[in-house]
């Protein structure tokens, strides 16, 4: 590795390797070069079709507006994932891009919640967020940084045509110099004396040197992983889903506002409205359902017909021991694979790509910084994986040999505690890194009905009428105020036809625009 | 299993006369009786990133809490460096304004110094300079991003009004106030705890003051930091004085050791932090210690697990990770705070104790290591030095100067913008940049400085001077009660 990186060999396009050079492009000194080598012989996997609002801010970074982006990913709205069949068959909520209620003498909502709960009077968690009266309502409007009428306590993200995002951002760096090559890898070459990548070497012949590789290849992590042999963590005991088959359809209705992930024996289904189709696909245990019967259960379910043959994927959930090798780093797939039950997949890239530009060697070489970049990362990472086992974990389903595996699975120690923590007391775990906070972990627990909840009993000081009382306030408020909105199709129709540069408040927020 | 519905606070000081107020406040139909074995602790103490917190525990406004306790307002600690000239105003706010991606540290470096001080990009840290204070009673912003208000604002609080405020506060709440108590022991059976003095609890909370012994020698259940911090006795003096202009608790270092004082309404607070011979030599500096009466050898440590069973240690009972630059009190609040998210309804519930200790512990060892940057940078801030830190601290320290960004860290306290400030002010600068490209045009970034500066140079300008404006409320104050 040369002491002036100036180079930087970006290895597949796609989402990640897009994303990654369009803010290459955007934030590194004009006198890098930056290149791209993918080939369209190799199909992407096209992650994230669904997303979380941090992709708001990514764009906002990069000076894309927004009205021109919906139009050309096809994007719709999106305030929340709608959880149907997960904590029982019958049952469903939206985990939403927002909070639920608002605490009273210092006391967090959801512990009146479940005390109105302990006398069986409560209306459902979800029904005290706006985001999601909003989502069944299928209404919308943009949030507000005032805190005066409840705007700011929810967000919104978008589901999108991820093939037109990648091609959209190709465009993007194109245009500000990233050289793209066409052509497959057929070799690295390695500095003998340090072990750090020098040059790839194609099939074409061609040689490509760089000072700092990014490894976006995908789940093969041709650099991180066949080069310099950076070991993978398995996480497979815990998300047992280790394959997915896409199917997109024709749309019948207009868009939700929110993706739905429908609990199944061997694992679950996505729905993603877009403007031009609708996205589908299952997500199963090959130990629990083959592949032709995945296949056959998508397919009874669409709402349209097909539009493309399926796509079939094979993963392992885990990620790679370290993101930063050398000089190279791996962002997207080629660093680690969670399951898209959360919408996580752009915004592991989008937090790595970010870090990588906080920590990025101007010279020379930087174990410091490799070292905080890779526990940084690891932190993403694990908090997300936590998060995703809880779904399956708090569950009283036990129609499948699945669900009673994941029942009765021994869960990571971190998680074990956050689990034991909430039933003793009703309180979430607290951590200040990490993407998901308090009011996902409660959408989740309380959504899927975890049972035998403590609760802080100071709200006992509350009189009970008073509280429910309180409560049906608070739920008749959100309708009120929900009424009055316009059906997010009509916005997103709206925003389509408009001209001009829209801005609405950005924040690297799940909650909201503050 | 029976409900928490009693506690008993042990303490001798404003620490367990705080936490008995906050208990009360925070947690109707509790029956909360404090052992007090009042000491007489004079001195100051200052709050300043939890003072919004305080207000409404105690119901009061912050001209009332400065005005009933001797008090003038902080902030900023003012650093001074007599042995190498370095001068820095360190406040809470931000310092400039980030440009996209590129931190305002980082144009800072790159396009200031050194024609420019750091903090002529802060707000506070100008009022602080210039003897001036916010008015509350208006919201000041600089440019975009800048917002200055009430949060910036502490106080410096003189520890008997205080103490005597609280007392009067915790009896009109309805707490038990047992004085003259003699607390022996609490006396221990099959690992639960039964207070063998009168007033039995459910649960006992301690925040007394003096507990050494809770990290001497031998004490598997406690940390001791004293040999990170090095040999550093003290020597406390309140001193009569003039109503110091400046609302900043100032630190002067010089060959003989670090002063710190806090100026009040009618006099100053200093403590001299050294080593003894260096004490000595110090009866010869005009703040003129008395150090044969008052010299105490400092300790530092905590428990590795303040929440054990039904007893909780708080305050310095628990932790004594440096009080310097994030005070007892600020230290207190967000201590009481942890506690209250977490308030157990049953005697023990272990899962809450874990996470308790799991969060307070985060929190004691960041106020340790930002004590032991600021004392690392003090002394000059040498790489050779960094051997003697924690590991956790001296990784952070390198990966700043390599890319001048702090890596995360769970329960940072304070604020990761505070520890940049806090280095770049006393001149730690970062040796490498990420090459991040300009958003702007090179020669549009003069213009950017400057609006940046007029505006904060405004503010300051129409800002009232501490003097007058204190008189002011008092003025006020007495007008009224005559009316």
């Amino acid at each position: 590795m040369s002491n002036e990186t100036r180079k930087i060999i970006i290895l597949g396009g796609g989402t990640a390797g897009w994303m990654t050079a369009a803010a290459c492009a955007k934030f590194l000194p004009e006198d890098y070069q930056i290149v791209l080598v993918e080939s369209e012989q190799i199909g992407t996997v096209g992650v994230g079709e669904a997303t979380i609002p941090h992709i708001r801010y990514f764009n906002n970074m990069l000076g894309i507006d927004e009205r021109e982006f919906l139009s050309e990913v096809k994007a719709t709205y999106k305030l929340g994932i709608q959880f149907i069949d997960w904590g029982s068959l019958g049952s469903a909520y939206i985990h939403p891009f927002g909070s639920h209620g608002h605490s009273v003498g210092g006391i967090d909502f959801h512990h009146f919640w479940l005390s109105a709960m302990a006398s069986g009077e409560a209306l459902a968690f979800d029904q005290f967020s706006l985001a999601v009266t909003m989502a069944e309502k299928k209404r919308f409007a943009f949030p507000e940084t005032s805190v005066a009428n409840g705007k700011n306590t929810f967000t919104y993200a978008y589901h999108i045509d991820a093939g037109r995002y990648a091609q959209f951002l190709r465009k993007y760096a194109e245009e500000r110099n990233v050289v793209r090559i066409e052509g497959r890898l057929s070799s690295a070459i390695m500095d003998t004396a340090s072990g750090a990548l020098s040059s790839l070497h194609l099939d074409s012949g061609a040689i490509v040197a760089g000072d700092f590789f990014i490894d976006c290849s995908g789940f093969r992590a041709l650099l991180l992983a066949d080069q310099l042999s950076v070991p993978f963590d398995d996480w497979s005991n815990w998300l047992l889903c280790d394959r997915a088959v896409a199917v997109p359809c024709e749309r019948v209705e207009p868009p939700k506002p929110y993706t739905i992930a429908h609990a199944k024996a061997w694992g679950w289904q996505w729905r993603i409205p877009l403007q031009h189709r609708t996205g589908n696909g299952m997500v199963y245990s090959s130990s629990a359902i083959t592949d032709q019967d995945a296949l056959q259960n998508l397919l009874i379910s669409l709402d349209g017909s097909p539009l493309a043959e399926p796509n079939f994927l094979k993963f392992t959930a885990g990620r790679r021991k370290k993101s930063w090798e050398k000089n190279c780093i791996a962002i997207g797939l080629s660093s680690g694979f969670l399951e898209p039950l959360e919408s996580t997949s752009i915004y592991l890239i989008q937090q790595g790509i970010l870090k990588f530009l906080e920590c990025f060697p101007g010279s020379g070489d930087l174990p410091t910084l490799r070292d905080a970049y890779n526990q940084e990362m690891e932190a993403e990472y694990l908090r997300i994986r936590d998060f995703l086992i809880l779904h399956y974990k708090i569950t009283k389903r036990n129609d499948s040999e699945f669900w009673r595996y994941c029942q009765n699975m021994v869960l990571p120690e971190s998680l074990e505690r956050s689990i034991e923590l909430f039933r003793a007391a009703g309180r979430v775990a607290r951590y200040q890194n990490g993407l998901f906070m308090s009011p996902s972990w409660l959408a989740v627990y309380l959504g899927q009905g975890i049972d035998q909840v403590g609760f802080d009993a100071r709200t006992l000081n509350y009189p009970a009428a008073i509280v429910l009382d309180e409560m049906k306030k608070m739920r008749a408020k959100l309708e009120s105020q929900v009424q009055l909105m316009s059906m997010a199709n009509d916005v997103l129709e709206s925003e389509l036809s408009s001209s001009g540069i829209c801005e609405h408040p950005v924040a690297a927020s799940l909650y909201g625009v503050v | 299993m029976k409900k928490l519905e009693s506690v008993l606070v042990l303490g001798n000081s404003w620490h367990s006369l705080l936490v008995a107020c906050a208990l009360k406040k925070k947690t109707a139909n509790l029956k909360v009786t404090l052992i007090y074995d009042a000491q007489k602790i004079d001195g100051a103490v200052s709050v300043k990133r939890e003072l919004s917190s305080l207000l409404s525990i105690l119901e009061l406004t912050q001209e009332s809490l400065l005005r009933l306790c001797d008090g003038t307002y902080f902030l900023a600690h003012h650093i001074l460096d007599e042995t190498s000239e370095r001068e820095f105003y360190w406040s809470v706010d931000d310092y400039g304004v980030s440009d996209e991606v590129v931190d305002f540290h980082q144009l800072f470096e790159r396009f200031l110094w050194p024609e420019a001080a750091y903090e002529d990009f802060c707000v506070t840290a100008q009022l602080a300079k210039s003897g001036k204070v916010i008015d509350t009673h208006s919201i000041v912003s600089v440019s975009m991003a800048q917002n200055t208000n009430r949060n910036s604002t502490g106080l410096h609080l003189n520890i008997i009004p205080f103490t005597q405020l609280l007392l009067r506060y915790a009896e009109y709440l309805g707490v038990l106030v047992a004085r003259n108590v003699v607390v022996n022991e609490l006396a221990e059976k099959e690992n639960s705890v039964s207070p063998c003095i009168a007033h039995a609890a459910d649960f006992v909370i301690d925040a007394s003051m003096i507990r050494d012994d809770f990290w001497s020698q031998g004490n598997a259940d406690a940390s001791d930091w004293t040999h990170y911090f090095g040999d550093r006795s003290s020597v406390h003096l309140f001193g009569a004085g003039e109503f110091d202009s400046n609302p900043t608790t100032k630190l002067r270092i010089s060959d003989g050791g670090l002063v710190n004082a806090i100026p009040l309404r009618t006099g100053v607070a200093y403590e001299y932090r050294g080593n003894k011979v260096a004490l000595e030599k110090s009866s010869t500096q005009p703040w003129r210690m008395k150090l044969e009466k008052k010299c105490q050898n400092n300790m530092f440590g905590s428990l590795r697990r303040p929440w054990q069973e039904d007893r909780l240690a708080l305050g310095p009972a628990a932790a004594r990770p440096d009080n310097l630059l994030v005070s007892d009190l600020d230290l207190l609040m967000r201590e009481l705070a942890l506690l209250l998210d977490l308030w157990p309804s049953v005697p023990f519930q272990i899962s809450l104790a874990q996470e308790y200790n799991r969060l307070v512990t985060d929190l004691y060892r960041s106020v340790r290591d930002v004590h032991l940057l600021g004392y690392w940078l003090m002394q000059g801030g040498e790489l050779s030095d960094l051997q003697a830190l924690p590991a956790e601290l001296r990784a952070e320290i390198e990966v700043f100067i390599a890319s001048s960004r702090l890596p995360h860290r769970d329960e940072r306290y304070p604020a990761a913008s505070e520890w940049i400030s806090l280095l770049m002010g006393l001149k730690k600068w970062p040796i490498h940049f990420p090459p991040l490209r300009l958003q702007r045009a090179g020669d549009e970034y003069p213009d950017f400085f400057q609006r940046i500066r007029s505006k904060v140079r405004e503010i300051v300008a129409n800002a009232p001077h501490q003097v007058v404006h204190i008189n002011g409320l008092l003025r006020n104050q007495s007008n009224n009660a005559e009316r």
